[in-house]
């Protein structure tokens, strides 16, 4: 088991620079993961931050998190292909220890815009993700992963979610980030023991761990329920602590373990000190068990040298469901008339199986799409 | 992981420059200053320019749900 490196999700932002100084200062800070496309728009990096970058990837203690590529878009398109351009030259430049993305497609109707919502789990979903996955690892030639969902409309996703992230990654040899605080959404909204859920996934292909504050939200469909949502805006909740804890030795693949948290939940010299709290939680529970892996880890999770790939797979049908479902949670008025829109579109009676739909995970769907759409027009 | 301290000042520089701007509070301010070597530098500093942190931020990484 390789070495644990605790490590915080760095962007160019204000307040996470300046809440992580103290952490850089002292060199607690083991590794940093970036969202490299969050800047595309920007024409230069500012030097300091570029030489931030430059400093961990020279260590090989820089890893990628894609945030826009979309992998389950049904359609290819040019933007994907421009993602992929831009992730290029970024490796070219930076030396990533590993890149990943998050699972899902984009709602919203251009490329940069949008929640990643979830998709049926079919063959056709399976051969598309495969599809992404390997331009991906192509690209970078490096380990690929995927990052586990936060949000889901039924338990039954939530089970197979875990199997189906590894079917997925299998042809890239990649690797899934487990997101503690996306679980910990799972477990709080289905209902679920935490032995349960972690028995659905393999945790043998587990080599970064998030862990993330976030926030509830309260039902109108059914005033008894409230929702967990992963919003990144507050501290590390002592239950997320309690699950690392039960879930580091049971990954021996582990290396990252990411702190996350929006420089928006770091206005405040109070939050401030409380991000750098979560992270010395974190580095003292990973010292401890640092103690205990001596071995290197047993996969590297290098993508094969050769992976076979033709035109990029496309499922039209697939993508009019995505755009029809988009329009929908974005536009609808309420939960009801979500339903009502929904039952009259083509994903009725489809795999995406809209009958058997939790209806607060519809309503909460509808406030993560309305969200973005808001931003976007701000 | 060690940090030089040159560049740590240049961190703080160029975030405390964009305190106005959040993650979500999408400015573009690509101002440019120049970095003055001090005793703090050491020798190998190739900091050339400190650059404010108030860019436009695609808001990326916002908490996706």
């Amino acid at each position: 088991m390789s070495q644990l490196l605790p490590s915080i999700a760095c962007n160019l932002d204000s307040n996470i620079l300046l809440a992580a100084l103290p952490l850089f200062s002292s060199e607690k800070v083991q590794g940093i993961e970036w969202s490299f496309d969050t800047l595309f728009h920007l024409a230069e990096i500012p030097g300091w931050f570029e030489e931030l970058l430059q400093t961990y990837s020279r260590a090989n203690r820089l890893v990628g998190h894609g945030v826009f590529f979309s992998l389950f878009s049904g359609c290819w398109s040019e933007d994907q292909q421009n993602w992929l351009k831009h992730l290029k030259e970024t490796s070219q430049k930076y030396t990533f220890d590993h890149v990943t993305e998050h699972f899902g497609f984009m709602t919203g109707a251009n490329f940069h815009d949008g929640a990643p919502v979830p998709i049926p789990y079919t063959p056709r979903t399976l051969e598309l993700g495969q599809d992404r996955l390997k331009r991906i690892a192509q690209t970078v030639e490096c380990p690929v992963g995927l990052e586990n969902l936060a949000f889901a409309y039924t338990l039954d996703e939530v089970k197979r979610h875990g199997d189906f992230l590894a079917e997925l990654l299998a042809p890239v040899n990649g690797f899934i980030i487990l997101d503690l605080h996306n679980f910990y959404c799972h477990l709080h909204n289905f209902n679920l023991e935490f032995e349960t859920l972690i028995a659905a996934y393999d945790l043998s292909l587990v080599r970064e761990i998030h862990i993330s504050g976030g926030s509830w939200e309260d039902s109108n469909v059914d005033a008894d329920r409230k929702v967990r949502r992963d919003t990144h805006d507050d501290a590390v909740p002592a239950e997320v602590f309690d699950l690392l804890e039960k879930t580091i030795p049971r990954c021996p693949n582990l290396k990252y373990i990411v702190l996350e948290q929006l420089g928006v939940g770091l206005k405040t010299e109070a939050e401030k000190r409380s991000f750098q709290n979560d992270f010395y939680t974190l580095e003292k529970m990973i010292e401890k068990f640092n103690h205990k892996r001596e071995t290197e880890s047993l996969n590297n999770f290098l993508p094969p040298n050769f992976l076979k790939l033709s035109e990029p797979f496309e499922d039209l049908n697939l993508h009019q469901q995505q755009l029809a479902l988009s329009k929908i949670i974005e536009t609808a008025t309420d939960t009801n008339h979500a339903q009502k829109l929904l039952s009259d579109s083509t994903l009725a009676n489809s795999s995406w199986q809209i009958e058997k739909w939790d209806p607060v995970m519809l309503e909460t769907v509808i406030q993560i799409a309305k969200k973005w759409a808001k931003s976007r027009f701000e | 992981m060690k940090i030089s301290k040159n560049l740590l000042q240049a961190i703080l520089i160029g975030a405390t420059l964009g305190t106005a701007a959040s993650s979500c509070e999408m400015v573009r301010d690509n101002s440019e200053l120049v970095h003055e070597h001090t005793e703090e530098c050491d020798e190998k500093c190739t900091i050339t320019s400190t650059v404010s942190a108030r860019v436009e931020y695609d808001c990326g990484p916002c908490g996706m749900g």
